[in-house]
């Protein structure tokens, strides 16, 4: 078994984009469709690491990562968020908030291959 | 006390003083001879003292000798030596009646004892105490005693004594004692003045003797009395002093006996001061009495002359003085009986005041003149003070049209001026008027939701005059914005003078900021999210060989992001494009029922798992619209209808009329939309959110944009929904309709006068207008603003505070009712003011109901058509206009064919009734002229005569007229079946020229 990754996003064409990035290389995605399934798949399956969209109906990225990382089984759980570059004020507050990486959307596969193995590298 | 001085400062005071001073001398002269004359009157009297007291010494040395020699003599007379006392006595007492001087005689025995005496003794009597005997027998020789109280006769005497020797031995001592009477007639023989004195002491101060002696001073020892110490002092021989009786007088002293006597004894005689100087002060007093009344009489003939020669020619010319200073005129002073420097001062005080009048003529003169030019200058000032206030109002109406907030500040923080924005800002943030500067900056900054920061600013005002700055400050109870600048108002030289702040809600503007930068970071993220798939995606494309399936997955996905970034972003520039107003409806006449037929057409055909349903009427549904935009929004509903009915199922759509607007409606079966998302669902980028709808796609703008299509085309969207069994999503947009539809052409009447008012909606009503009658400008305002008319008559003198030029002015200064035309119907003139202020045609009254038809129908024509009817007859007329009251076209009348030529010329009907047999230009010229014009120009004719026509002018005439009417025949009808047809056919040829 592979780490185990959450891919929160509600475009259903990012969601495959990172599956079919990081699946190959024996990850186990998991995908989330909002704020609130996030949350929900994350306490359930305690996953090894997590991608998070900004901009989501519902909770978004912002306040997905607030109640994860006000939970203490996450306070470490490596979060990397996708934003847009004008979203730069949002990003201040996405990395007080605890986010680990960004990645601006667009992203190539490689770039995210690469984030994804060092910072799961870096834990284990 | 005012009197006094008045007097000694006065002009006669000083007459007086100088008078009293040229007396002085002989005042002094007067005492100088007085004083002498007491100083003589002294030295008279104390001379007269000493010379009586010298006398009376004198006296009684002699007296003293003469006894020395009685006393010899007696003492050799055996009677006395042997001391026989009776024979003895005997012949003292003899002696003594020969010699009265003595008071008495005797002879004392050896031890004292009086052993005979001229005068009887009482009983024994000794003398062996008296300084007479004991200096009798210690020098055996005669012996002077002293002044005393004789022991037998007791009357003041002075004894002497001699010793009767035998054998050298003292038998006896034989003794007389001398009466001093004659010491009280000393001051008589001396004629010495009344009230003398003789007074005899002794050296122990005791009075010996005095004379008178009233008082009894006898016997007495004084030695404190003033004379007692100068007679012992023995300093002078006269003196100046006090008596012992108190009374002053100038003694004399002399010592009583010679020294060898050996009794320190003095007589004085004293003259009274008072006495002794009458005489001198009686003559002071009588020369001072007469010096007085010199003095009087001098002051009198001072006074006299001094009036007459000196104060009346100065009071007269005080007078001439206080009467010019009093502003009256100048009466030359004429000073007489004065010494000349007087009248000379009064001819240079004529002379002055001649100056003085003749400058003050001059001065009234210029006064008069610059009171002229200040009075002038006073009314330029108030000219300009009155522009000025006028210039003030208009700057504050100015100022408080103004929707900022203007206020301007002493450099103390004093509120200096302020608009009507500025009180509406202080009022929403509670300050209380009338608040100091420190408690407006107070109240202001608690109602904000930053007072500290609020107060740190205007503190940093206060510390720097010179600041100029934006500050943005938050109401917090409403949560408006405000941005405020804030600067320095300077006068020419460039010093403050004041602060400025204007202060503008920013709300809207905030917002709107807020707002772009929250879309430009959703537009962002919308467009990179799929732009992220079709990266991603055909990057893995070109890693993953030999995987078809694969990579036809990956490029399917490509292909599919791609074109949803494509609809996004054309989406989204529409929408942009809606928004910034640069967008234009092609608006043109269409069927919105072919519209939505197509669309529906096209997406059944598009989706095999949904049906769908189209109800629409069988008529045209003809709406005013770009085809294109509504096919658009059509498409959107459908789209979202299916996309939202994911299971499939029926798709219903509606095409209704309701109330004068069509009605499109998408309802499908779907999964609804949840309560709480509802409000949000027009606004871009938003998608309806739930577990069921996370794969549809779609860019959230759709909606959005069929809002913005379909409020610009002046309808409404909107849908109902129940969440689970589905939604029905609407829009309406207005019928194009058809022209008559939109109401009655109606005119306001405005007119104060019934009767007139009656007339008006005569002439118009049966012309087909609908109209309405106000009296007054205030209900004719306010009517125009509730339900506009087409066009208003307006008389000038109208019931209510406005008159009609009011009432004008304000339809033509309000937007909405500057563009209706108004008619200015009025008898007196005006025509110029009612065109300058924006009346569409001015009507004198009384005008004909002609004239204002042609006015009325000018301005609103009915766009159904204009008919004209020329013909002489009113009655005709009447008719005619009667038979098309109804149609709704505007029909003009002309009397002949001139007017008719005019009026074809100016309005280009469509239809011409035309009579034939009319004065000047008749009917048959009528057609000739428009024959010769352009066909496009020339209406088309209905020729109505009561002519008979031949066939041959009937054939000529039909090449013309599309009509000829007979009047024997005439039919209403008729007439307005002809004027139908030839508006259809009109209409027609207009649609075919166009198309």
């Amino acid at each position: 078994m592979g780490p185990v990754i959450l891919v929160c996003d509600d475009q259903s064409a990012l969601r495959e984009l990172v599956r079919a990035t990081l699946e190959p290389s024996g990850c186990e995605i998991v995908e989330a469709r909002d704020g609130d399934e996030s949350l929900e798949l994350a306490r359930s399956l305690a996953p090894d690491l997590i991608v998070l969209d900004v901009m989501m109906p519902g909770r978004s990225g912002l306040q997905v990562l607030d109640a994860l990382r006000n939970d203490p089984r996450f306070e470490q759980t490596p979060v990397v968020v996708l934003s847009a570059r004008a979203q730069l004020a949002e990003r201040e507050a996405l990395a007080q908030a605890g986010a680990t990486r960004f990645l601006t959307k667009p992203f190539s596969p490689r770039e995210l291959r690469a984030e994804i193995a060092s910072l799961l590298g870096a834990r284990t | 006390m005012r009197l006094v001085r008045a007097t000694v400062t006065g002009l006669r005071g000083r007459l007086l003083v100088l008078v009293l001073a040229a007396l002085l001398p002989a005042l002094g002269l007067m005492l100088y001879r007085a004083l002498e004359d007491r100083r003589e009157a002294t030295f008279h009297a104390k001379a007269d003292a000493l010379l009586a007291a010298e006398s009376a010494a004198r006296t009684q040395s002699q007296y003293v000798e003469k006894a020395h020699q009685l006393l010899i003599g007696l003492a050799q007379l055996p009677a006395v030596r042997s001391a026989r006392p009776e024979e003895c006595s005997l012949i003292l007492a003899g002696v003594l009646r020969d010699f009265p001087v003595y008071a008495n005689l005797g002879v004392a025995a050896p031890n004292g004892d009086v052993v005979c005496s001229a005068v009887p003794a009482r009983g024994p009597v000794n003398v062996a105490d008296r300084a007479y005997f004991r200096r009798a027998v210690a020098r055996r020789a005669f012996a002077v005693g002293e002044y005393h109280i004789g022991r037998i006769t007791g009357r003041a005497t002075f004894a002497v004594g001699i010793p009767v020797l035998e054998q050298g031995r003292v038998e006896g001592v034989v003794f007389a004692a001398l009466d001093l009477d004659w010491l009280n007639r000393l001051p008589q023989e001396s004629r010495l003045l009344p009230g003398s004195v003789v007074t005899v002491l002794d050296s122990q101060g005791r009075v010996l003797l005095r004379k008178p002696d009233a008082e009894k001073w006898v016997g007495r020892t004084l030695p404190e009395s003033e004379l007692a110490l100068r007679v012992l002092s023995r300093q002078a021989r006269v003196a100046t002093v006090h008596g012992i009786d108190g009374v002053r007088r100038f003694y004399g002293i002399v010592p009583l006996l010679g020294a060898d006597s050996g009794a320190d004894v003095y007589v004085s005689v004293g003259i009274p001061t008072d006495a002794a100087l009458a005489g001198a002060t009686h003559k002071l007093q009588r020369d001072v009495l007469v010096l007085g009344l010199v003095g009087l009489v001098a002051l009198g003939i001072a006074l006299t002359a001094g009036h007459v020669f000196v104060v009346h020619p100065v009071q007269l010319l005080a007078g001439a003085a206080r009467r010019i200073a009093a502003g009256d005129p100048h009466v030359p002073v004429r000073v007489r009986h004065a010494p000349h420097e007087l009248a000379e001062l009064g001819r240079a005080f004529d002379a002055m005041a001649d100056a003085l009048q003749r400058r003050e003529d001059e001065l009234r003169r210029l006064n008069a003149d610059l009171e002229r030019r200040i009075a002038e200058r006073t009314d330029a000032l108030e000219a300009a003070n009155r522009e000025l206030s006028h210039q003030a109002s208009v700057n504050q109406t100015v100022l408080d049209a103004a929707t900022d907030a203007i206020a301007l500040t002493g450099l103390d923080g004093k509120l200096l001026v302020a608009n009507a924005a500025t009180q509406r800002l202080m009022e929403l943030f509670g300050v209380s008027p009338g608040a100091t500067p420190a408690e407006v900056v107070e109240q202001a900054s608690m109602g904000t939701t930053d007072p500290a920061g609020f107060a740190a600013e205007r503190a940093a005002y206060v510390a720097d005059p010179e600041r100029e700055a934006m500050y943005d400050y938050q109401h917090a109870e409403s949560g408006r914005w405000f941005r405020r600048y804030s600067g320095p108002v300077r006068d020419e030289s460039g010093a403050v003078l004041a602060r400025i702040y204007t202060t503008r809600d920013v709300t809207l503007e905030r917002e709107t900021d807020r707002l772009k930068s929250e879309l430009l970071s959703t537009v962002s993220h919308e467009l990179r999210t799929p732009l992220a798939s079709i990266l991603g995606f055909s990057e893995l494309l070109l890693e993953a060989h030999g995987d078809e399936t694969k990579r036809t997955r990956y490029a399917q996905t490509i292909h599919g992001q791609a074109e949803r970034l494509t609809n996004l972003i054309n989406d989204f520039l529409d929408l942009q494009r809606i928004e910034a107003g640069g967008f234009e409806l092609m608006l043109e006449r269409c069927d919105l029922s072919d519209v939505v037929r197509e669309q529906v057409e096209a997406f059944t055909a598009a989706s095999t798992r949904h049906t769908i349903e189209l109800t629409a009427p069988g008529e045209r549904v003809p709406v005013l619209a770009e085809q294109a935009r509504i096919a658009q929004v059509v498409a959107n509903l459908l789209s979202n209808a299916i996309k939202y009915s994911p299971e499939g199922g029926l798709v219903s759509v509606a095409l209704d009329v309701v109330d004068g607007s069509s009605r499109v409606s998408v309802t499908d079966r779907g999964i609804g939309i949840p309560a709480d998302q509802r409000d949000r669902l027009f606004s871009k980028f938003f998608r309806v959110d739930s577990s069921d709808t996370r794969d549809i796609g779609g860019t959230g703008l759709g909606l959005a944009l069929c809002l913005e299509i379909v409020e610009a085309h002046g309808g409404r969207i909107g849908f109902e929904s129940t969440e689970g069994e589905g939604s029905t999503f609407w829009f309406e947009i207005p019928l194009a309709g058809d022209e008559d539809e939109r109401g009655a052409r109606s005119i306001l009447v405005v007119e104060d006068d019934h009767a007139a008012a009656l007339l008006l909606v005569e002439h118009l009503t049966t012309v087909g207008y609908k109209v309405d009658v106000v009296a007054s400008g205030e209900q004719a305002l306010e009517r125009t603003l509730a339900d506009p008319p087409s066009l208003i008559t307006l008389d000038i003198t109208l019931a209510g505070e406005l008159d009609g030029w009011q009432v004008l002015a304000r339809l033509k200064s309000d937007s909405r009712t500057a563009g209706i035309p108004v008619i200015v119907c009025t008898a007196g003139n005006g025509r110029r003011e009612a065109a300058l202020l924006g009346a569409a045609d001015f009507l004198v009254k009384p005008f004909s109901a002609r004239t204002l038809r042609e006015a009325v129908a000018r301005l609103v024509p009915s766009g159904k058509g204009v008919v004209v009817i020329a013909d002489d007859d009113e009655a005709v007329r009447a008719v005619v206009r009667e038979t098309l009251a109804d149609s709704g076209l505007d029909v003009l009348e002309a009397a002949n064919g001139a007017e008719a030529l005019a009026l074809v010329r100016s309005r280009a009907p469509d239809l011409l009734v035309l009579d034939l047999l009319m004065p000047e230009v008749d009917g048959f010229e009528v057609l000739e002229r428009l024959q010769a014009n352009g066909r496009s120009a020339r209406p088309a004719i209905v020729v109505l005569t009561a002519h008979q026509l031949s066939a041959a002018e009937r054939r000529h005439l039909s090449s013309r007229a599309v009509s000829v009417m007979e009047k024997v025949s005439y039919s209403s009808a008729k007439l307005r079946h002809v004027v139908d047809q030839v508006l259809d056919g009109r209409a027609q040829a207009e649609v075919r020229a166009r198309t």
